[in-house]
């Protein structure tokens, strides 16, 4: 391979990586222009709760999230993108080990923590790597008694995340 | 400052992805209980020290596969350290291993957080683990309590397997 494409090699995998992080941005702070700013506009997804276009079903997911999850946090590891030959395409697996929490119809607060993998097809196109399909596979949940607190040492948290453009990742200017 | 050329800082970087490739690789392979796939990642006469075992990697790959009372399992692998000297390295990854047991119609899920404590050898041009310790660092047991056929997370139909009727296999080649 020439150093030309051993350096595109790296920088497409590292614009992927990006692109999986921002996706999981844009679902935490609830940011849905950010959120299909991941996906082609005719993209596709398996998500069970939602399966079809890309767009579609980040209308669907943003008032989804925002109704059932009080707060989640996902967070990724395990990459592995494998590139293809044509240089614009690409096949990827990332799990996300998460926890958010929810309410029980009873209205009891629960953690829901959760460990899915996403399996995505990404395209490249107009020099942007973005995701033709996502779906989403599940390996492990849990419903455990909500435990978290705001007194005692947890009263020191001055800022905690929102689901706003006041949350400091925005302030901070990495969200435009 | 490095005093490293420019096609030396290629290669480290190229190294660096590489063994995150590996690392995430063999998780993917106890996953998803896939033989082929973990004895790739190992280099010939490498051991392996993981808990209860502690031998050569073919005898660890035979007793990981053998696991009846493991119903599926998520080792989620981040903070991946390498030092590459040539064609070794050595290197440190953290872990967060999720399981559940079943023992006797009793389930039981386990999180597990811990260290790999690893070297590397270039066999063919491939990363190979050369030898793995883990080192544990905490643990906790709680009874089962995930949900699959009902709520928000009894709608997402694709779901993990421990064999290569795993939804990852149709997009990610079995590569060793």
């Amino acid at each position: 391979m020439s150093t030309a494409a051993r350096i595109r090699a790296l920088a497409d995998k590292q614009a992927i990586y990006d692109q999986m992080c921002r996706y999981i941005q844009a679902v935490d702070r609830c940011d849905l222009e950010l959120l299909k700013a991941t996906f082609h506009h005719d993209g596709e997804v398996i998500f069970g709760i939602f399966d079809g276009n890309a767009h579609a079903f980040c209308d669907y997911d943003i008032p989804f999230i925002k109704d059932n999850l009080i707060w989640a946090f996902h967070r990724i590891a395990n990459v592995t993108i494998e590139l293809d030959e044509d240089g614009v395409h690409a096949r990827a697996e990332s799990y996300m080990l998460g926890n958010a929490s929810a309410r029980l119809p009873d209205g009891t607060q629960i953690n829901c923590p959760d460990g899915m993998r996403y399996r995505d097809v990404w395209e490249k196109r107009d020099g942007v790597w973005r995701m033709w399909s996502r779906d989403l596979v599940m390996d492990w949940n849990a419903c455990w008694p909500y435990a978290g607190r705001t007194d005692g040492q947890f009263a020191a948290y001055r800022i905690q995340g929102t689901r706003s453009r006041e949350d400091l990742t925005y302030r901070a200017g990495l969200i435009a | 400052m490095s005093d490293k050329n420019e096609g030396q800082l290629l290669q480290e970087l190229e190294d660096k992805q590489a063994l995150r490739e590996l690392v995430t690789r063999y998780a993917r392979a106890v996953d998803r209980a896939d033989c082929e796939l973990l004895s790739g990642v190992f280099a010939q006469g490498a051991q392996v020290e993981n808990g209860a075992f502690a031998g050569p990697a073919n005898e660890f790959v035979a007793a990981c596969l053998n696991r009846p009372e493991l119903e599926r399992s998520f080792h989620s692998v981040s903070n991946e350290y390498f030092a590459v000297d040539g064609d070794g390295a050595r290197g440190e990854v953290y872990v967060i291993a999720v399981a559940t047991w079943n023992k006797g119609g009793e389930k039981t899920d386990t999180l597990v957080g811990g260290r790999y404590v690893d070297e590397y050898r270039k066999e063919g041009g491939q990363w190979k683990i050369a030898r793995r310790t883990f080192v544990h660092e905490w643990n906790m047991s709680f009874p089962t309590t995930a949900v699959w056929d009902e709520g928000l997370f009894g709608m997402i139909k694709l779901r993990g397997q421990r064999s290569k009727d795993d939804p990852m296999y149709t997009i990610l080649g079995g590569q060793a």
